[in-house]
């Protein structure tokens, strides 16, 4: 046994040793018995041992995914948009004048679309900080 | 090596993966980073990097290599950066918290080890980490170190001498 050992610590150091080599010497060196001259060693097989028992035990965060409501929201309200000036078709035909008002009209509800989808995206974003901020704060205690 | 079957890998399969090597990654991260806290951050941006591209994780055969490969580089350019800003490793630091770690059995040997590995060129830290405590074999440390297996061996048994020789003296003379 001390005869292989000796032979073991020379392929070991030499960086010759197997994997399964390595286990015999890290399991006689956590024994109880060692050979005096061997004894220097001890705390290198013994600490490379005991430094598996660091573990990570933080919980692992992964970003959350923004809710899939707001982006079909978004689309219909877009779709809606689209479809609607499509299908719908003039009953007669306008003057040059009434054209320029019903467009003026109508850039005007859009715009006010617009605003308030983006004023409902803006919550959003503050709810992400707020749920970012509180998770940071609630993972540090 | 666990592998997936298909591309729609779901968070619970993504964090069971990342469990059976996480704390691989921590140990190889706090290893060279020293610090406790800079450890684990590595080691969730490694995870996060990890989750952003877990569509390309299919075509990486070896996944855990492919962390630590990914820890390996986050730690060195983090040392980097502190080189550059003169911000100096606080060893100390390191001490106290080995000492307030009570599950650790030989705490003298994790102790006197790490220190002795402190004075190591950071390659041999990455190598005898990777060997003597992960215990990956010649291979996949090859992969992560992207060295030979033959300059690997050849690093090894530089280090594995280097803490001999200290272990030696330490024996010899005491301290």
């Amino acid at each position: 046994m001390e005869l292989n050992i000796q032979k073991l610590l020379d392929l070991y150091f030499d960086g010759k040793t197997t994997t399964h080599q390595d286990k015999q010497l890290r399991t006689y060196f956590l024994g109880n018995t060692i050979k005096e001259e061997w004894l220097p060693y001890k705390s290198l097989f013994v600490g490379f041992q005991s430094s598996m028992n660091e573990k990570y035990i933080q919980p692992i965060d992964l970003p959350k995914k923004r809710g899939y409501s707001f982006w079909w929201a978004s689309a219909a309200i877009i779709a809606f948009l689209i479809i609607g000036g499509n299908l719908y078709k003039p009953t007669h035909s306008y003057t040059e004048q009434e054209a320029h008002e019903s467009y003026a009209e109508f850039k005007e509800n859009v715009l006010l679309v617009s605003s308030h989808l983006n004023l409902g995206a803006d919550r959003v974003a503050h709810l992400e900080t707020f749920n970012k901020t509180t998770t940071k704060y609630l993972k540090k205690e | 090596m666990k592998n997936f079957p298909n591309k729609h890998l779901t968070e619970i399969e993504f964090l069971d993966t990342i469990d059976m090597f996480k704390d691989k990654l921590f140990r190889f991260a706090k290893r060279l980073l020293v610090s406790h806290e800079e450890a684990q951050d590595a080691v969730q941006e490694v995870v996060l990097k990890l989750w952003v591209q877990k569509e390309k994780m299919i075509n990486y055969r070896n996944i855990e290599a492919f962390a630590m490969t990914m820890t390996k580089n986050y730690c060195l350019d983090r040392l980097k950066s502190k080189q550059a800003g003169n911000l100096q490793l606080i060893h100390s630091n390191y001490w106290d918290q080995e000492r307030l770690e009570k599950k650790i059995e030989d705490r003298e040997s994790v102790m006197l080890l790490n220190r002795l590995m402190e004075d190591l060129p950071i390659q041999q830290q990455m190598i005898v980490q990777l060997r003597d405590v992960e215990q990956f074999d010649f291979k996949q440390i090859a992969e992560i170190m992207n060295m030979s297996q033959g300059a690997i061996r050849v690093a090894l048994s530089r280090a594995r001498n280097t803490l001999k020789k200290a272990l030696l003296k330490i024996h010899e003379y005491g301290t």
